[in-house]
């Protein structure tokens, strides 16, 4: 696509009108081109199309079809999941869960990136940030009732200081558990990820900055951010990937009908189809998809304007 | 222009090719609707039937004749001259066959006669060369030194009797399993220790000690005396008078077959086998296992055979030839198993039944019908077995994604299962029409039957269930109508002062729940699917009444020595049985007796549960006291509680040899049966089922003593006409099923605890289980 587009911009540049032995050269050129990315592409995007595209297809046929006879009834899915508390329920949570937590993630380990990059024992750190990825999810569950059960380990300091205890996982209080054991299960991940971002960030660029006057915000805000906003897009992405992931610890510790404030699509996902509800299922899944594909373009858009 | 095509023709492959999967898959997934109409896609019967017709070799099942009178108090016996011989020692009679079990005479053991008629708790074993050894206790020469006193007598095979005496600790305990090694050792245990007994010189010699008691089966291996101890399998070398090391393998086997409530024989294996091998018989088959190997071999399924049969118990196994074996069952049945090198490994016809948990009364029903159709294979595949380590929600979920591919079972036993989405999602068949049919030729409990009748059909029956029962005198029941009424009855029992620990004979607030959740949960739920707040905020409020009551007159050490109990009680039991001690009425209406307790609130499980409770009403009469007993209401009336639910469905492979099977369910010969997990739903059946057992039900007398020493006594009797006529009339009056589901109970388990207990207010859990409770009828 880059090299299409820099020719395009060459000859509109040019401003003459192409020569034709040009022009002949050029479809020459586009067609091998296209020739090698449909073999490149073929293989993996057989395997997209097959276990992903396909599948989806069906689901969005499914959704609208019933259940089980599949018949066709319209949007009568759609109706009945916009209508459905226990959806409208998940997806608010799974939204702010989203929202609060991914701009979290990004700031805070862009910051601890910074701190360690500057840092002599930068390897000890980051094995430090990543330490809870080893971590295996019963182990994650363990630790989960020890910190926040009723009787546990953060009660318990709370107690001591004279705080009276909060119920952590049966009040509104469990998203916070929700959030933060997002961000320390994935803050190593996003550390090393902003760490490969800024050993990009040109040396010489820093340098001419300082000897301009600038201050390290000012560094920071006007060579080293700028050059950091590629990593933005790919980094937003996985951690969305990975926010995902919490529901496991969650269904471990709470269940399938966890706190109200922890009750995620994934949970509804869970018990709908514990339920055979596959029409909801259906509809639910092409919303999401929908919502998530329209992110993932707006994103991709932005990043391509401020490229 | 050559050129510029072939620029293109890439690009418009590689879209025509993803629109040719595209469009091959969305029809591949639809195909399969087109062709049933409903659910998925259908397995053909003729693939199904290729599947199996390529594996040969299965062992056949004969019934062979016993002689009359013979009710399986002996073993089978191979002979010194290859004839097969049993010693009936509850009556008598040598019975010996030369013919391998076809046909059998039989001799009256004169010279036994009259000890065996005079005698009580009779045992005994024949030696391959005929002769007899008997063990016997009389009762009535009984002393203060000799309690009970156990004899023996030893009849060699020309006659010559010997009566002997061996005060096996002080008298205090008897033989239960005696047996003839081929060369002529005589070994026998009794509960933890096994003897080498010689009849010569009326000794004997404590040759090691069992750790557990129940399910003792012996057999000799070469010089190797083989016990089982219902948990472990030791060997021990009687020449060398070594304990050898244990097989691990086999005491996996043995401890998954306790665990699955099966009984074992086992023997020793024959020919080049004989002496490293045994078979062993059980609930799960014939199994060949060689000595500190690595397998257990299935020669024989017990699916496919009387061994799968939850009333049969095999006590004695003989092999004949390599492939020819005897299996006698504890009720005198004796079937031959012969290896067919011709016959399909199973039956071509195939019927599958899934359930979560294991039910007695379809592995009943599973042999009944495949004696009534054998040219059927019918599968039972548990979703909850022990090895797999699933929870209920995944079991559904594997369930459903097979129902999803059209690979699902022909019947399900919707146990734990959503019943009511299955019904809207057509996945279960209308039995209404069935039904009807089968009324015409059965007469069954119309009340029960009926239950989970629908606007739009019958989609599920019950085939068992279990009656909430509350129990008392007179002055204690008055009054108690419903849960209100319940909590304000034990708190005016607890402060009346007669009360020594608890009035319902439930110590931790689990407990107590664990009683009430089925009584109440239905009117949890509004007709429009919502949480109902004022019903559960009055349930936790009576429930904490009753609570609190329960605790007022329990000191701490009482607690602590009832959790000690409790913790035996699930050490020794399976939890489901250890849960019906705390729940059944067969324990609660004896602690009633020894005064532990003053109501009795339960269930009743089987006609053992019915035959103490009329017993200990009869104890009170007779001590003129009135007892009476009712169904036990809580906040909904006239309950049961149903123990097997089952649906055919809508897309079985086999439908009417499914509703066959469903129709074999609610039969008399299988609902006549008592297998201690809930009532008959056919009404002719009713007779059989509280008719009177004639093994090991007899009437007894039963002695107690509680804490202080105090000794009660019961007379435990079957109960008479009027008394099963009362348990009709209660089962008539039966109207409603406990629907059970497993989150709401969840969140009232967890939530309602506390509220018991005052770790929280009644408010926050209301709020706590409405709000889980919410969630899931939102969905």
């Amino acid at each position: 696509m880059k090299s299409y587009r820099k020719f395009r911009c060459n000859y509109r540049s040019n401003g003459n009108p192409p020569r034709s032995d040009r022009t002949h050269r050029s479809k020459i050129y586009n067609g091998r081109l296209s020739q090698s990315r449909a073999l490149f592409l073929l293989p993996s995007l057989t395997g997209v199309s097959v276990f992903v595209l396909f599948p989806f297809g069906d689901v969005a046929k499914r959704s609208f079809q019933t259940a089980m006879t599949k018949k066709f009834c319209g949007i009568a899915n759609y109706t009945t999941i916009f209508h459905n508390q226990a959806f409208l329920l998940a997806v608010t949570n799974t939204a702010r869960f989203v929202v609060v937590g991914i701009p979290l993630l990004l700031v805070l380990s862009l910051l601890l990136a910074l701190m360690i990059d500057g840092s002599p024992f930068v390897q000890g750190w980051k094995s430090v940030y990543l330490f809870p990825m080893a971590i295996p999810t019963a182990t994650m569950v363990l630790i989960w009732k020890l910190l926040f059960s009723g009787n546990g380990l953060l009660n318990g300091l709370l107690r001591k200081r004279g705080v009276p205890p909060t119920d952590w996982l049966g009040s509104d209080a469990s998203f916070v558990v929700l959030v933060f054991s997002y961000l320390w299960k994935n803050m190593g991940y996003t550390i090393v990820l902003w760490m490969t971002g800024l050993r990009s960030v040109s040396v010489e660029r820093k340098e001419a900055a300082k000897v301009d006057g600038a201050s390290r915000l000012q560094c920071f805000l006007y060579v080293v951010l700028p050059e950091l906003t590629p990593m933005v897009f790919t980094i937003t992405v996985l951690s969305f990937l990975n926010s995902f992931k919490v529901f496991r610890e969650a269904y471990l510790v709470a269940g399938a009908y966890p706190q109200q404030k922890m009750y995620l699509l994934q949970h509804l996902f869970n018990n709908w189809f514990t339920n055979l509800e596959m029409d909801k299922i259906a509809a639910a899944g092409v919303c999401i998809a929908a919502v998530f594909l329209i992110g993932v373009f707006a994103l991709q858009r932005l990043w391509d304007r401020q490229e | 222009m050559q050129q510029k095509k072939k620029h293109y023709i890439y690009p418009r492959f590689l879209v025509c090719l993803l629109l040719f999967f595209s469009v091959s898959g969305l029809m591949g997934c639809g195909n399969s609707n087109k062709e049933t109409g409903s659910t998925g896609s259908n397995i053909s019967k003729d693939e199904n039937t290729n599947n199996h017709a390529t594996a040969k070799g299965r062992y056949m099942e004969t019934q062979l004749s016993t002689p009359d009178g013979f009710e399986g108090t002996g073993s089978l016996v191979q002979m010194s001259d290859g004839s097969l011989g049993i010693f009936d020692y509850q009556n008598g009679i040598k019975y010996i066959s030369t013919d391998g079990g076809n046909d059998w005479s039989c001799e009256e053991v004169t010279a036994l006669s009259g000890i065996i008629q005079s005698c009580n708790d009779l045992d005994g074993a024949m030696a391959p060369d005929g002769s007899i050894f008997l063990s016997y206790t009389m009762w009535n020469e009984s002393t203060a030194e000799k309690l009970y006193p156990e004899k023996y007598v030893y009849l060699t095979a020309d006659g010559t009797k010997q009566d002997f005496e061996l005060g096996l600790e002080d008298y205090k305990t008897c033989l239960t399993q005696e047996i003839f090694s081929p060369d002529g050792h005589l070994f026998a245990t009794t509960d933890y220790k096994v003897y080498e007994i010689d009849v010569w010189n009326q000794s004997y010699k404590l040759l090691f000690e069992t750790e557990h008691m129940d399910g003792l089966s012996m057999c000799t291996s070469g010089t190797q005396l083989v016990v089982l101890d219902g948990t472990f399998v030791y060997f021990y070398d009687y020449e060398s008078g070594q304990l050898n090391s244990e097989d691990t393998v086999l005491n996996t086997f043995v401890a998954e077959q306790r665990v699955a409530g099966s009984g074992i024989a086992l023997c020793n294996a024959i020919g080049e086998k004989a002496g490293s091998s045994l078979y062993l018989a059980s609930r799960g088959g014939i199994y060949h296992h060689i000595i500190d190997g690595s397998v257990m071999e299935q020669l024989a399924d017990g699916n496919l055979n009387t061994l799968g049969d939850p009333t049969r118990t095999p006590i004695s196994l003989l092999p004949l030839a390599e492939d020819t074996f005897l299996i006698l069952y504890q009720n005198g049945e004796l079937y031959s198993y012969v290896y067919d090198p011709n016959a399909s490994a199973v039956p071509e016809e195939q019927l599958t039944i899934y359930g979560l948990n294991d039910n007695e009364t379809v592995r009943r029903a599973i042999s009944v019908f495949r004696r009534e159709h054998p040219e059927v294979f019918v599968r039972f595949e548990i979703g909850l077995a022990d090895e797999n380590g699933m929870t209920a929600d995944d079991a559904i979920r594997n369930l459903n994604t097979r129902l999803l591919a059209g690979e699902g079972p022909d019947l399900l036993l919707l146990d734990g299962m959503p019943i009511d989405s299955y019904v809207e999602k057509g996945i279960l068949a209308d039995l209404t029409s069935q039904v009807a049919e089968w009324k015409t030729n059965n007469d069954f409990f119309e009340n029960i039957l009926q239950a989970y009748q629908q606007r739009n059909g019958l989609f599920a029956l019950p085939i068992r269930y279990e009656i909430p029962i509350i129990a008392g005198t007179e002055m204690d029941l008055k009054g108690i109508r419903d849960l209100n009424s319940l909590a304000e009855a034990v708190e005016r029992i607890a402060d009346s002062g007669q009360v020594k620990w608890t009035v319902l004979g439930t110590y931790t607030a689990e407990t107590l729940l664990e009683k009430l959740y089925p009584l109440c949960a239905d009117a949890w739920i509004t007709a429009d699917n919502r949480p109902d707040e004022a019903a559960l905020r009055e349930f936790l409020n009576d429930a904490r009444q009753i609570y609190s009551a329960e605790q007022k007159n329990l000191s701490e050490e009482r607690k602590q020595r009832y959790a000690r109990y409790m913790d035996m009680v699930y050490e020794f039991y399976s939890v489901q049985e250890a849960q019906r001690v705390q729940l059944g009425m067969d324990t609660q209406t004896q602690d009633q007796l020894l005064k532990e307790q003053i109501l009795a609130a339960g269930y009743l499980y089987s006609m053992r549960d019915y035959r103490t409770l009329v017993s200990v009403r009869n104890e009170y009469r007779n001590n003129a006291r009135d007892y009476r007993f009712q169904v036990w209401n809580g906040q909904t009336s006239n309950l049961f509680v149903p123990t097997g639910v089952v649906g055919v469905c809508a897309n079985a492979r086999n439908p009417e040899t499914a509703e066959a099977f469903l129709e074999t369910l609610l039969q008399k010969e299988v609902q006549k049966v008592d297998l201690n997990d809930g009532f008959p739903i056919n009404r002719e059946a009713f007779e059989a089922f509280t008719a009177q057992p004639s093994i090991g039900n007899d009437d007894y007398s039963l002695g107690m003593s509680n804490e202080d020493g105090e000794l009660v006594g019961l007379e435990v009797k079957w109960p008479n006409t009027e008394e099963k006529e009362e348990l009709r009339h209660l089962i008539d009056s039966l109207t409603t099923p406990v629907q059970t589901n497993q989150q709401i109970k969840e969140a009232i388990l967890s939530a309602g605890e506390k509220a018991l207990t005052g770790e929280k207010s009644i408010e926050e859990s209301v709020d706590e289980i409405v709000q889980k409770i919410s969630l899931q009828l939102s969905e």
